[in-house]
Order: C-alpha cells, then structure tokens, then sequence
C-alpha cells in the first residue's frame, strides 16, 4: 500500500496546533523512523494516519483511497488493513494470549468468529501459528496481564500478524522495555516487516535504537518536517537541534 | 517583632444565619420525633420484660414444622437467586447505555440512568407490594421485586465500572477495524467481568435478606411463616424460623465471600 500524506493539519478544539501542514510519501514496503521531542505532534500524526483522530486540514490517501473521507464500514475496512503496535498494555489483560492474538481478525471476520469459544478450527491454527513465529506457542492459553513486558508487546506483534496488514504503525513499540527485551522487539518486528514486504511507520525515542534500525529519518518539531533523510546521511547535529529549546 | 503584634486565628468562627436555621430545624425535628416515640422509662422497663417473656416462651424451638419451614426457606433463596439472575441480565444492557464511554447517545445514557435510579429508589417492599397486586400472592411477585431491586443496584456499579476501564485496549482494537459492538465485548467486557461476578454475588446475600421479608407482604417465601407464628403467639414456631433464616443468610454470605475471594 502507498501512502501520501499531503498538507495534513491538525488544530484540536482548546487551540492548540498540533501538527502543521505535513507532506510526505512512503512507498510499499518501505520503512520510515519518526523522531522528535515530546509534543511534536508524532502521535498527533500516527492518529490520524489510523483513523483515530480526523485532522483539521489536508488528505491521507492509502492507495486510490482518502482516509479521512471515509466513515463507518468503509473505514474499518481500511484499518484492517493497517496493523498498530502501540507502547504497552495494549491488549486485553483479563483474555488468553491467543484470544488476543484472534482478535487481530476481529476487524475483518467480526466477533463471533474470532471469539476463541467460536472461532473456527483454522483461524486457531492461524493463531498459533503466528505465535510460533513471535517464539510464545507455548504459552497460548495463559492470561496475558501474567506475561512479561516483552512478551506482551510480542503478542501484539502476533495479532498484527493475524491482521494481515499491510502497513504497520508502531508508536514508541519498545519505550517501557528493559534494554535487551526492547532489541529483541525490534529485532522480531523488523524480521517480520521484512519478510511480508510490509511498509512501517515507527516513533522512536531512544537515539541508539535510532541509529540500529533506522533507514529513513524523518524528524519532527514543532508539529512541521524538519528533515527527511537517509538515516546514514543524516548529520547528527540536525538530530540535536530537534530536542534544543 | 512583639508577640502580640500577629494574633492567631479566632478558635471559633461564627456560624452562618442559615447554619443557624439548619441546627434549628434539625433539633426540632428531633425533639418532635422523641416526643412522638413516647419514649418513657416504664414503656422501656415494661419493653425489657416484655423481650424476656418471649425469649422464655420461644424457648425450645418447636422444630415440628421444620420440613415445612425448611421448604419455605429454599423457596426464598430460589426466589432471590432466579431473581437476582434475570436481574443481572437485565443489569448489563442498562449498564453500557448508561456508561459514557459505552451509552448510544446521550439522551438515551440520560433515560437509562434515570430508570436505573428510579428501580433502585423504590424500595423493594414496595416493588413487592405492586407486583402482589400485578400477578397475584406468591413467589412470582417476590422474584420481580428482586429483579427490580438488582437492576437498580448491579446497573448502578457495573456503570461505573465500565467508566474505570483502560481505554487503551478498546482504541487498539478500534484501530484494527472492528466494530463498536466487537470493541465492547472484545475489550471492556471481558476486563469488567471480574467486578461484574463480585458485584452479582454481593447482590445475591442482599436479596435473601429481603426475600426474607418479602414474604410479609405475601410475595413468597419464608415471611409468611413468620409473620403467621407470630400473630398466631407461636413463638417457639417464631423462632425456629429466626434460627433458619440466620443460619441460611450466613451460609450464603460466607459462600459468596469465599466465592469472591478466590476471583477478585
């Protein structure tokens, strides 16, 4: 799926301009790096680009089709489409593991066929299987507010894989987890990007993350573009600049 | 500085004209009420006795009736437990209109927690006393009394539950295309469960309790026992069915405490 966003704007009722007329492209299967301070306007961005906020001004197109135009069914449909990884606790803590990892197919079979009582026998191994390849099968029936930090985000990593996305937005997946499990989170969610030829968006925070996994840096300030470069050309002082007050 | 240059604070402010009025009003009220109980030593001294006289003559329980008693006193918890089921059924659906961040509309979150305050305002006693003229004496009335009253408690604390839920685990699941019915029941339902299980079993020690003196009002159940031994001067029956009703209403409370223990 391409993406262009063009001249998106976003104003929220109290006044405040969160983001201010930004453009960019991102072609199928290409990988992007957010950065920017707190309140630049990255996750003001990443809600628009999956529906949850409508912006003020400009157009997300995803393909032929324009997200903000869209409502109701015509929307979910799209969203579908979109897998999110978000900063923890995400998923549902009371359900099973694999009950969770179903519901990654909740947008597109509804809930019944995804409720793991009545889901079919197929869709299950499905489950299990994107499991497997997250390295958590064996802990499908276990509550998941009882799994570590790191496994959780694996298992959001799993219902994205049920989703069948073909864009992934990732909002800081990795800020609340200890050093290690936060590379093997990435590792797994780059693998997996790769593998399916999917596109990602990423926010990330930490710079030496930044600097492993980031291949095209966009940085933001102020709710506008800063730059939109290589990640290998990219100067270190314009990253600090973004973080100077 | 002097010591006496900075005073403190007055000890005592004070009171308003209207807290004035209110102190008035309120001991008036109490006084009249005082006066009203003809509240007198001797009616105290002769009350004491009186308790003594009855405590005496109930004293062995006749347990000749027990079986019929016994049958009486399981029609109340089935009352209260069929009750308190169709109840919470009725609860839920109340319930997500009435939380903001489940309800429709605002207007029908409004009516919701309207009917909701009006079920739990009646008391059950009077609920009782319509469904009586509604379907006729016996349980039937005593159950609806029961549901009415679990609506109006259960529709109350699973709202407000609802309001207590992350929001995050919904918004993840709305972004992934699903419906605001697969979102409800996908998300927060499942993470209210808990509460909703403690909630309806705290309910169900509540309702035997009132199930118990439904029945004086001819809705079914044990009361009708009691309140016949009673102005029969059957006291020993009367206490029989005292003892039963203490020895149920604990055994539920103690379940349901153990119940609630091991799930929350």
């Amino acid at each position: 799926m391409e993406i262009r966003v063009e001249q998106l704007g976003k104003i929220y009722p109290d006044g405040t301009r969160a983001i201010d007329g930004i453009s960019f492209k991102l072609s199928p299967g290409e990988q992007v790096t957010l950065i920017g301070p707190n309140g630049c306007g990255k996750s003001t961005l990443m809600k628009c680009l999956i529906g949850l906020e409508p912006p003020t001004a400009g157009a997300i197109r995803m393909d032929a089709l324009d997200l903000t135009a869209l409502r109701g069914r015509a929307l979910r449909r799209l969203r579908a489409r979109i897998g999110c990884v978000f900063q923890q606790m995400n998923l549902v803590p009371n359900l099973s593991v694999i009950q969770n990892v179903l519901f990654g197919a909740m947008g597109r079979l509804g809930y019944w066929r995804t409720l793991d009582l009545t889901a079919s026998a197929a869709l299950r191994a499905q489950a299990m299987s994107a499991l497997e390849r997250v390295g958590l099968a064996d802990l499908g029936g276990r509550r998941t507010s009882h799994l570590s930090g790191g496994q959780q985000q694996r298992v959001a990593i799993a219902r994205m894989l049920m989703q069948d996305a073909r864009v992934v937005i990732a909002d800081e997946p990795v800020a609340s987890l200890d050093p290690r499990a936060a590379a093997e989170v990435m590792d797994l969610l780059c693998e997996i990007v790769e593998e399916r030829g999917m596109s990602l968006i990423c926010i990330l925070h930490q710079m030496d993350l930044v600097a492993r996994y980031a291949r095209r840096l966009v940085g933001m300030r102020a709710g506008r573009i800063e730059f939109d470069l290589p990640a290998d050309q990219c100067p270190g002082e314009r990253i600090e600049a973004l973080y100077r007050s | 500085m002097s010591v006496a240059e900075r005073q403190p604070p007055p000890r005592w402010q004070r009171p308003s004209l209207s807290v004035w009025l209110l102190a008035v009003v309120f001991i008036a009220f109490f006084l009249h009420g005082l006066h009203g109980a003809e509240v007198s030593p001797e009616r105290l001294g002769q009350g004491a006795v009186n308790v003594g006289l009855f405590l005496a003559e109930s004293f062995p329980p006749d347990l000749s009736r027990l079986s019929v008693i016994g049958r009486a006193m399981l029609e109340t918890f089935q009352m209260a437990l069929v009750g308190v089921v169709f109840g919470v059924i009725a609860s839920i659906p109340f319930a997500l209109l009435s939380a903001r961040n489940t309800t429709l509309h605002p207007g029908l979150r409004w009516l919701a927690k309207m009917l909701v305050a009006v079920f739990r305002t009646i008391p059950d006693l009077v609920w009782a006393l319509i469904f009586v003229v509604a379907v006729g004496l016996g349980p039937l009335a005593g159950i609806l009394a029961i549901m009415m009253d679990t609506i109006g408690f259960c529709g109350r604390f699973f709202a407000e539950r609802i309001e207590e839920t992350d929001p995050r685990p919904a918004q993840a699941l709305s972004a992934t295309g699903c419906s605001r019915f697969a979102v409800v029941f996908g998300a927060i339902v499942p993470e209210c469960l808990p509460s909703f299980i403690g909630t309806s079993l705290y309910s169900v020690e509540k309702a035997v309790r009132s199930a118990v003196v439904l029945g004086l009002v001819g809705a079914g159940g044990i009361g009708v026992e009691l309140s016949a031994a009673m102005n029969l001067f059957q006291y020993d029956q009367a206490l029989t069915v005292i003892l039963t009703i203490l020895v149920v209403v604990i055994a539920v409370e103690q379940l349901s405490g153990w119940i609630r223990g091991r799930i929350l």
